[in-house]
């Protein structure tokens, strides 16, 4: 006989939808984790979303709905209050008489002042389950999500939106520049070849020092190497942690999705504090029907992003970022491995680093390191950029270009400054940026995620050259106005960010020249050259051909070091036929800027043979 | 004495178409046409050939000179072997200049033995006549040994440091001996016997290729011993002289000359007068035993009508058609070469073997050139560098000086270090000594010599690029003479440099990157690649051939010559020659002359040299064809050299193009390593040029084209605004 005053997880026993041990267990885990009964056992998997809610609806003797073959009468919910319907998880369903019946997963006093606020003192309430009320609530406000996504920061902001991708003053720049170079070519081409030298000399220069200078000071490994501490992780007390959104957007990979369930099932943190939100387009069916075929625990939920341009990651965190309910939010890709503890000595870090730090970026690493040669430089790539300069840049307070992935938000600070702009393919170095420039820090921790290195060079070409148009991009966004940027970053951000931004883009650019230059001379040889290599600008010349790849390749060598991966070191030595890659990757994104800038050149993930074994192994382990 | 009157005649006739220009100028007056008349009818006896050797023909055009309080040297006058000689003297010059406080002496020794000795005071010009008997000649060569001394004070270290006087062996300083032909009996006498300056006369016709080489190996060989070689056409019978040149050249420039007068007066007969030119048969005569024949038979003709009592004898040969054989030329006796084996008896003379050509007719069968080259050496020992046995008698220091000349690096290989066996002596105070080796005056090595004075090895790599065609090595010892106060000469104790001492070769590259590397390469064999117009214009082309010839290659046993021509391109299958108007199959050149005006620009764009701006311009450059290195010349103004083009001064060392001109080479480059002049084409439209000319047409054309883009993306942007405001 069940009685309404009994607690749900004994009405649950008693209607046989779950075993005393698993009650015994989930209670267990609530003491500990101090979150709602109901989200152990959807987290834990122990009883399905609808047994639960119908369940619950009993507890509460309110009726039980299935919006989906009941859908919400058209007109009720309003635009407005969609974000607290998501937050409440509440939804007006239909009108009886006077009354207006709400429908909501979560009944209790919190959701009933909100319908009586809008809806006046006669308001009923029927239960539906979560998974209806999000959907429901997609598929009645996908324009203005949709449109929130993709303009939101446009039109509230439009100064730091890539959606122009050269203001009219930029561009009235560029043709005065290239119209005094042209004169100046026309008046005394020497005399302009040798200033234009000169500019890229330094600018060569500048951007060696700016990097050694990054790496010395990175190379500090009492600053970021014991940044958290494990004895710091091990304080942590689960009922204290917050909730933790988790979005991992995703198209077309779903080759790689057990990799990354399994990944987040390792996670240390409370599964029931993490919402987690698979953000998927619309379309994409076999990524929709792979994870839905995957089984998953009630934390995971599918976020669908209707069809609409751009087409763009960034886009798509927007969209789901109006269904998080975390108080910090993390992105990761679909084949990330963060280390179990990353969550938490990101919470540590956050606490440490005080409210001013809105953003925390992990490292970035591969698990795929020695699979081949492009693998290998990619990590030496990657080692160099996260283990010493990203340190470099937050200890020199320079903007920090995020990574793709595995950095982590506070959700207020992200939402004030409307999230991502998704009309930039390097949203998350753009928002690095802005984040700095709206007087936040980012800082970086010593938790690694673990990704697929790009295996083959077509696809790493790709994504590479989208990398670098997201720089430009970025950098052309935040130097329409030079001067805000100088009195908001300040002197060593704001060079910093000419070099470590604008350098990067432009050395990618300006290398192929110099080096054709180079073996056109060696080749046909002669004296051509020497007008523009005046005798000091030769010597530059040279300190930047020789002490300048030589150190790169140094680094390069060096790298791997702090990890101990020594077999990776003798690598370093082949870097300049990265770099030779990464420039044919800047010309390509120099074309698609002009071509077709917010094209979001995608990734291919799972190419990879040890990807491969790892997607097995995530698999091998989902069925134990 | 039958061959007198031929003798007398022909000298005078010859000397006098020698000296044609000056001639031309003279005011002297006419001498007595009786006595010469007499002579030429045979008058006169005991005919003697004079020769004289200078010390600038030695190589000596300024002199030796001493400067200071000392000095010694040996200097060799040549004397020919296998001949008589008589009324042999040396004339030995002496200039000098000394202070009065000064005293100074000079003594000349001849073969080792003290001939004269005087003191020296001021400044004067004083003549030694030295007389020369049989037994001071050895080897074939006069040795005068003159030693300078003087002393200011009794201190030798004051003594140092003075400047002292100077002395100067005049470059007039001479041998002078005679010879009598009519000793003259073999092929070796008459070579030995050859003038300081060669004739080589060719036949009038067209050359055969077999003639052409050996006047081209006989040119070469007596280059290298030291003879100024001059390369003419035989008189044609009949031909040369119809137009009447003879006849009115004699009338216009030596009607002072007495033969003139005689020859004006009536005794020529223009179309048999061709013996009157038989001074220019020369001293070699290339040409077959018919077209000698001819000009026989018309000397005798000529001799008969100027009342000669005889003119058999005069043209002679001695012997059969081909080889090498002994021709009576008046004054002297020539060598012909009439055959088809005339290159190959050629070689024979300028080898070393030419000794055993003892009779009067010699012919040789064997091709050198056939033969395979040897195994490439592993080094070239001091002792063929001219070390000597490399022992000196030092006090604080002695000095070895050796030269290393490319030519002598074997085929395939190159120079890689020094091994020097140096036995410095004990000092007599046992402290180290100190040995420093310069190549090319680069200091290479300084190295302390520990020990006890016991012979040590030092091993010296050469660095790339130091060497070139002709390189001094020198190595200087020094030591603590210790003991001695300025009063007294230190003692001296042995040292040496041992011939064992090498130049450590290694393996080259098969290809040439400077003239001078292309040496040891011609080592290995050359072809000599001629035009079908050299054979008949010999005259004209050989003395270039000559000189490249002479001057890179090491030896002729190993040369060949290839005749292209017509639509006939030359393809080398070994390290080549190509003289001008030779059409070189494949061949990449570093000056390409295909792309209009060639001019020679620092890097300041100055114009240094416009090639193509001189006509009588010749580029000499270093070729790559077919696999093989070479040189191919080109005459700017004509396919056929100019004989007024210097060759004397071609003497190609560094670099891959030569431009030479009358005055001798003006420049020499590599065009792959130079960067202060460079090679332009200003014709050639390059991209450069096209880029310059056109410069503000495309920077105007490119801001246009930047405007329009400006605009419309400015548009753009405007309809892309305007629904939003």
């Amino acid at each position: 006989m069940l009685s309404q005053n009994q607690p749900i997880g004994e009405l649950l026993v008693a209607k046989g939808l779950l075993t005393v041990e698993r009650l015994e267990k989930a209670l267990s885990v609530q003491k500990s984790w101090h979150v709602r009964f109901g989200d152990i056992l959807l987290a834990l998997g122990y009883v399905r979303p609808r047994d639960l809610y119908s369940t619950l609806a009993e507890r509460f003797t309110l009726p039980f709905v299935d919006l989906m073959a009941e859908p919400p009468e058209d007109g009720l919910a309003v635009a407005e209050d969609a974000d607290t319907y998501a937050d409440l998880l509440v939804l007006p369903w239909r009108r009886d008489g006077e009354a207006v019946v709400v429908a909501t997963a979560d009944p209790g006093p919190r959701t009933l002042q909100f319908a009586r606020s809008r809806f006046g003192p006669k308001v009923r309430m029927v239960v539906t389950s979560k998974f209806d009320i999000l959907w429901t609530l997609q598929r009645t406000f996908e324009t203005e999500y949709s449109h929130e996504a993709v303009y939101g920061l446009a039109e509230i902001d439009p100064e730091n939106s890539a959606k122009t991708v050269i203001t009219p003053q930029q561009g009235v720049f560029f043709y005065l520049m290239v119209s005094v170079l042209l004169l100046g070519l026309a008046l005394a081409p020497v005399a302009t070849a040798i200033a234009l030298n000169l500019v890229m000399g330094l600018f060569y220069l500048g951007n060696f020092f700016l990097k050694l200078t990054l790496v010395w000071f990175g190379s500090d490994t009492t600053y970021v190497d014991r940044k958290v501490t494990d004895a710091e992780v091990r304080a942590l007390k689960d009922e204290d942690l917050p909730v933790f959104t988790i979005l991992v957007p995703m198209y077309k990979e779903p080759e790689v999705l057990p990799i990354l369930a399994a990944a987040l099932r390792r996670l240390d943190y409370p599964l029931a504090k993490l919402d987690i939100k698979l953000v998927l387009e619309a379309g994409d069916r076999d990524t929709i029907d792979a994870a839905k075929s995957l089984g998953l625990e009630g934390v995971f939920e599918i976020i669908r992003v209707p069809a609409s341009k751009p087409q763009t990651k960034p886009k798509a965190c927007n969209y789901a970022l109006h269904f998080s309910r975390g108080d910090f939010l993390v992105i990761f890709d679909a084949e990330d491995q963060p280390e179990p503890d990353q969550l938490k000595k990101v919470i540590v870090a956050f606490n440490k680093a005080g409210p001013k730090t809105a953003c925390i970026q992990c490292r970035l690493n591969y698990f795929n390191a020695g699979e081949n040669w492009l693998t290998r430089m990619f990590t030496l790539d990657y080692s160099l950029w996260f283990d010493f300069m990203l340190p470099g840049l937050e200890r020199l307070r320079i903007p920090i270009p995020l990574g793709g992935t595995s950095n982590h938000f506070r959700m207020d600070v992200l939402r004030n400054l409307r999230a991502w702009d998704p009309f930039n393919v390097t949203e998350d170095a753009d928002l690095g940026v802005r984040l700095t420039q709206k007087g936040y820090r980012v800082g970086v921790v010593n938790s690694t995620t673990f990704e697929e290195a790009n295996c083959s060079i077509p696809n790493w070409i790709r994504q590479r050259s989208r990398w670098i148009k997201g720089y430009m991009q970025t950098y052309l966004v935040h130097m329409r106005h030079p001067l805000r940027l100088y009195k908001s970053i300040g002197h060593a951000g704001f060079w910093g960010f000419q070099f470590f931004i604008g350098g990067t883009m432009l050395s990618g650019i300006l290398n192929p020249l110099f080096w054709a230059f180079y073996a056109l001379w060696l080749v046909v040889g002669g004296d051509w050259l020497d007008p523009v290599f005046p005798p000091v600008l030769l010597y530059l010349s040279l300190i930047n051909l020789i002490l300048g790849n030589g150190l790169f390749t140094y680094l390069s060598i060096l790298a791997p070091v702090k990890r101990g991966w020594m077999t990776l070191a003798p690598w370093g030595l082949t870097v300049a036929g990265y770099w030779a890659l990464m420039s044919v990757a800047a010309y390509k994104g120099l074309w698609q800027l002009i071509r077709n800038p917010f094209y979001w050149e995608k990734t291919q993930h799972g190419l990879s043979k040890v990807a491969q074994q790892e997607v097995a192994k995530a698999l091998a382990s989902v069925g134990k | 004495m039958p061959m007198i009157p031929h003798v007398r005649l022909a000298v005078m006739i010859s000397a006098l178409l020698l000296a044609q220009p000056a001639l031309s100028q003279a005011q002297n007056p006419p001498a007595s046409s009786g006595n010469v008349l007499a002579d030429l009818r045979g008058d006169a006896t005991g005919w003697q050939v004079r020769r004289t050797v200078t010390l600038a023909d030695l190589g000596f055009p300024q002199g030796i000179s001493f400067g200071g309080l000392s000095g010694s040297r040996d200097v060799f006058f040549p004397v020919p072997e296998w001949v008589g000689i008589g009324d042999a003297k040396l004339d030995a010059q002496v200039e000098y200049a000394v202070a009065p406080d000064i005293r100074a002496d000079a003594r000349f020794s001849v073969d080792g033995r003290p001939r004269w000795s005087g003191r020296l005071t001021d400044t004067a010009v004083k003549t030694v006549t030295l007389p020369i008997a049989r037994t001071d000649m050895r080897d074939g060569f006069v040795r005068l040994h003159l030693d300078y001394a003087g002393v200011v004070t009794d201190n030798r270290c004051e003594d140092q440091r003075q400047l002292g006087g100077s002395l100067t062996l005049a470059p007039d300083s001479r041998l002078t001996y005679t010879i009598d032909p009519r000793a003259i009996d073999s092929v070796r006498a008459a070579w030995a016997a050859l003038p300081a300056k060669v004739r080589i006369s060719v036949s009038a016709a067209a050359l055969t290729p077999a003639q052409y080489e050996a006047a081209l190996v006989l040119a070469v060989g007596l280059k290298r011993a030291g003879h100024a070689v001059e390369v003419v056409r035989l008189p044609a019978v009949g031909v040369d002289l119809a137009s009447g040149g003879l006849a009115q050249r004699v009338a216009a420039t030596a009607r002072g000359d007495a033969l003139g007068a005689a020859l004006v007066a009536g005794n020529f007969n223009k179309d048999e007068a061709a013996p009157a030119t038989a001074g220019r048969v020369g001293d070699i005569v290339i040409a077959p035993a018919e077209e000698i024949g001819k000009l026989k038979a018309a000397a005798e003709a000529t001799l008969t009508g100027l009342g000669s009592k005889s003119g058999a004898g005069f043209l002679a040969l001695t012997g059969d058609a081909g080889g090498a054989q002994l021709l009576n030329a008046g004054d002297h006796k020539a060598l012909a070469f009439t055959g088809a084996d005339a290159a190959t008896t050629a070689r024979l003379l300028v080898a070393d073997w030419w000794a055993l050509a003892g009779g009067p007719a010699v012919a040789a069968n064997a091709a050198a050139h056939d033969l395979p080259p040897g195994p490439g050496a592993e080094g070239i020992g001091f002792d063929r560098l001219g070390l000597g046995d490399g022992l000196q008698s030092i006090v604080d220091q002695g000095e070895w000086q050796v030269r290393l000349d490319y030519g002598a690096v074997p085929a395939g290989r190159r120079p890689a270090a020094l091994v020097l066996d140096l036995a410095p002596g004990r000092s007599l105070n046992d402290k180290p000594q100190l040995a420093h080796v310069f190549v090319n005056n680069m200091l290479l090595r300084s190295q302390r010599l520990e020990g006890d004075g016991r012979l040590q090895q030092l091993t010296v790599p050469l660095p790339a690029g130091l060497l070139g065609r002709s390189n001094s090595v020198r190595v200087l010892l020094q030591r603590d003479a210790g003991g001695g106060d300025c009063h007294a000469l230190p003692l001296a104790g042995p040292a040496q440099l041992l011939p064992s001492s090498t130049v450590r070769l290694e393996a080259a590259e098969d290809r040439a990157r400077d003239f001078f590397e292309l040496m040891p390469l011609y080592a290995g064999g050359a072809a000599v690649a001629v035009g079908k117009g050299d054979l008949d214009n010999p005259d004209a082309s050989l003395p270039l051939a000559v000189q490249l010839v002479a001057s890179m290659v090491p030896s002729v046993d190993r040369l060949t010559l290839a005749v292209a021509g017509g639509d006939k391109a030359f393809a080398p299958d070994r390290p080549f020659i190509a003289l001008p108007g030779v059409t070189v199959d494949g061949a990449s050149l570093p000056v390409r002359l295909d792309k209009g005006r060639v001019q020679l620009q620092d890097r300041k764009g100055n114009i240094l040299l416009d090639v193509t701006g001189l006509p009588a311009m010749t580029i000499t450059q270093l070729a790559q064809a077919k696999g093989q290195s070479g040189l191919v010349v080109t005459q700017l103004g004509g396919a056929v050299a100019s004989p007024k083009l210097s060759t004397q001064k071609l003497l190609l060392d560094r670099g891959n193009v030569a431009f030479t001109d009358a005055t001798g080479q003006l420049v020499s480059l590599n065009t792959d390593r130079d960067t202060a002049v460079a090679i332009v084409y200003p014709d050639a439209g390059g991209w450069r040029d096209y880029a310059e000319r056109f410069r503000l047409v495309l920077i105007g054309a490119a801001w246009i084209a930047l405007t329009l883009v400006a605009v419309g993306a400015f548009r753009r942007w405007l309809k892309n605004r305007t629904p939003t405001t």
